[in-house]
């Protein structure tokens, strides 16, 4: 297999360069300098090991929100409600967390995921029923999911349904057969001190394998043919006979199951529960990986890895000089308004390589 | 395709759209203006040289820098222990519950000597953390962890200082309405309200006080249009002075008070300056005295771990009625709240700190 760089990745590329162009502008005018800004933010989350592993750990949510998105995105429904699926699927999961003392943890932990995937499955499947029910579009029946959620949820936690008897804001600790140690945990318990500090934990692996297997069930199978086949062209394949309405069906269960699962790192292993507002939108940040990440399993995984390394480097900014760690925030904003423009470049960029060879043609004549 | 793609660009407008909102909203309400001064620490001025020299984490709870409360109140003591002693610190932002940990484990790394948090948010995270790295002094405000021998948790009455400023509003009162705006529906903002209505009643019983709160989630304080939409309505039905225990989202309280001409009272450190015609008075809690006292301690090597409660007969929490409010506060209404707060301290009077 030839290796070589997709046309897509290199306007990805170029888009984040643009962006951090722009940036850069944005800190000079702060009075800051850009390199030493940028020194933080890229290459501080990458300078030790450990941080690197706490880069995997802050990554792995969102990658497995972009490839949410992308899933459903290929047949051609758009899961804006990635954050609601997650959020119902972190508190179902923090629920059953609590149930099971004797299970050992081989089973449990199999068996919470498998709980979560299910409510997140639920969860987009609604939006897809309202849309090809009801004709709504699941583009604004998604983003209004969202706040559903996210309010049930501060009603069970705050209204003292589901709550830590003593600390606010939280569900009751998960039991110990439940948790997912961290590197650090593991270390500690094990009497070593290289890893202190290293959250990550084995969700980073779930998701790997998740992108993985979306891959080859989107490339490699029938089913994926099939959902492919939706999304690109809607009418044909329903004129060759596939069901495409059982397809989007499916495509917005699997999605809502991938982000169902997508924050278990944190609901099982950091925070052993759920903490009202304890996601700083990672569905929508998904969204953002998925895009930069140009729709492709592996792409997710570079994507995720990026704004895995800007979101830890935010902190080292906010510590290290006087730029605000918003501007991490206005950073991404702009990668994905160069996105969006790419496109338009793309096709500017077709039409001056036609030119040029219809030019060769003619000459050639 | 071409459709596909234009409907994909209006999607991604609206997911800008989200996103820039978030960043508008979510973390410091403030903006970026009053979140520029958080850096490394000062340069170090010299200083005494008896005691152990501190290097000190700050990380500011959810309502952030530019509240003009707590966060703002705890910069400040930073500021001043670094110019004073020539500690030097640094401080941290968190956006949201997940940024805690890091934040905290960032400082850790880095071989502080003293953690400090604040807010409920910190609570697992220390526990956690105080474990792992003993040699790491942790001191948390309005925050009851494990008990830990390098621990501290300072936690106030900040129903008795309400108490007080219900006195105030009771006795100052001309409608017999006087309202309370809450940041997130907690109990220990409920207990802001129970201690404020409780003044109010005693001092006035026929008073009606209304009560709202910004949210069920700690973003409720940093919503200043939630605190100014919530005072103007108090003041439309009919309140003439309203107390806000509600962090950033107290700043709309304000402007509420100036744009209505009517009395508000800050909350936690003297907001006189962000209303000079409209606060009538503020109710304190010195957690910055507190601090700085739980600094000596381990600068001395002195320090005392353990649950800390601090009260008016500590002389922790207080209203404000100096030369910042001068003749706002008229004498007979001073001398009556003096009183009844000497009452408070010898154990005659038992504020409410629950609602009923």
């Amino acid at each position: 297999m030839k290796i070589r760089v997709p046309k897509s990745a290199v306007f990805s590329i170029l888009s984040v360069l643009a962006a951090l162009l722009i940036g850069a502008v944005i800190i000079l005018i702060n009075g800051e300098n850009p390199v030493t800004v940028y020194y933080c933010m890229i290459v501080q989350p990458l300078s030790s090991v450990n941080n690197l592993l706490n880069v995997f750990y802050v990554m792995t949510p969102l990658m497995m929100t972009g490839l949410a998105f992308i899933v459903a995105s290929k047949a051609s429904m758009i899961n804006l409600g990635l954050e609601g699926q997650l959020l119902l699927g972190a508190l179902a999961a923090a629920w059953v967390a609590t149930l099971f003392p004797a299970l050992p943890w081989y089973l449990y932990i199999p068996l919470i995921m498998i709980i979560a995937m299910v409510v997140g499955a639920l969860w987009g499947l609604l939006p897809g029923i309202l849309k090809l029910r009801f004709g709504a579009s699941e583009i604004v029946t998604t983003i209004m999911l969202n706040y559903v959620a996210q309010f049930f949820i501060n009603f069970i936690i705050s209204g003292g349904y589901f709550k830590h008897p003593d600390i606010e804001q939280r569900t009751p600790y998960i039991l110990e057969n439940a948790h997912m140690a961290s590197l650090s945990e593991m270390g500690t318990a094990m009497g070593i001190k290289t890893f202190r500090g290293v959250q990550l934990n084995a969700m980073f692996i779930v998701a790997i394998i998740c992108v993985f297997l979306v891959y080859i069930l989107l490339e490699k199978t029938k089913w994926g043919y099939k959902i492919n086949a939706v999304g690109l062209n809607l009418k044909a394949s329903t004129a060759n006979r596939m069901s495409a309405k059982k397809i989007m069906l499916c495509a917005m269960a699997l999605s809502g199951a991938i982000a169902g699962i997508a924050a278990m790192g944190e609901v099982l292993g950091t925070f052993n529960g759920v903490i009202e507002g304890f996601s700083p939108g990672y569905g929508f940040s998904g969204i953002s990986v998925a895009l930069l990440g140009r729709s492709h399993p592996i792409g997710i995984i570079l994507g995720g890895l990026f704004f895995g390394i800007m979101n830890q480097g935010m902190m080292y900014i906010n510590a290290n000089t006087s730029v605000p760690k918003d501007f991490v925030k206005v950073l991404q904003t702009l990668i994905i308004i160069f996105i969006v423009l790419s496109p338009y470049f793309e096709s500017k960029w077709e039409k001056f390589r036609e030119k040029s060879s219809h030019a060769k043609e003619a000459k050639a004549v | 395709m071409k459709k596909a793609k234009r409907v994909i660009s209006v999607l991604l407008a609206m997911v800008m759209i989200v996103v820039a909102f978030s960043a508008c909203t979510g973390g410091t309400p403030s903006g970026s203006s009053t979140a520029a001064p958080s850096g490394t620490g000062s340069t170090a001025a010299p200083g005494g040289d008896e005691a152990k020299k501190l290097d000190i984490g700050l990380i500011y709870s959810a309502g952030g820098r530019g509240d003009k409360g707590l966060n703002d109140m705890m910069y400040g003591a930073m500021e001043k222990v670094s110019k004073e002693r020539g500690w030097t610190y640094s401080d941290l932002e968190n956006e949201n519950a997940s940024n805690v940990e890091p934040a905290n484990r960032q400082f850790c790394e880095q071989g502080k000597d003293v953690i400090i948090n604040f807010g409920f948010g910190c609570i697992d995270v220390v526990n956690k953390l105080a474990v792992e790295y003993p040699e790491i002094t942790f001191i948390t405000i309005d925050a009851v962890t494990n008990e830990l021998p390098n621990v501290k948790n300072f936690i106030f009455k900040e129903n008795e200082g309400s108490f007080l400023v219900g006195l105030v509003a009771g006795l100052m009162t001309e409608t017999n309405k006087v309202g309370f705006v809450g940041g997130m529906e907690n109990d220990q903002i409920k207990g802001f309200n129970a201690g404020f209505i409780d003044g109010v009643k005693t001092a006035n019983p026929d008073c009606e006080v209304l009560s709202a709160y910004c949210g069920a989630t700690v973003e409720a304080f940093g919503d200043p249009t939630k605190g100014k939409e919530i005072a103007l309505s108090h003041y439309d039905s009919g309140c003439d002075i309203v107390y806000h225990a509600a962090g950033g989202s107290g700043m709309g309280v304000f402007e509420a008070a100036i744009a209505k001409g009517k009395w508000a009272i800050g909350v936690d450190s003297n907001q006189q300056a962000e209303a000079p015609d409209n606060i009538l008075t503020s109710m304190l809690k010195q957690a910055d005295v507190a601090i700085e006292e739980a600094l000596n301690e381990v600068a001395d090597g002195k320090f005392v771990p353990g649950v800390f409660t601090y009260g008016l007969k500590e002389g922790f929490v207080g209203y404000v009625n100096d030369d910042t409010n001068k003749g706002k506060i008229p004498d007979d209404v001073a001398k009556k709240v003096d009183e009844l707060a000497q009452k408070v301290i010898n154990g005659e009077i038992t504020v409410k700190d629950t609602l009923d």
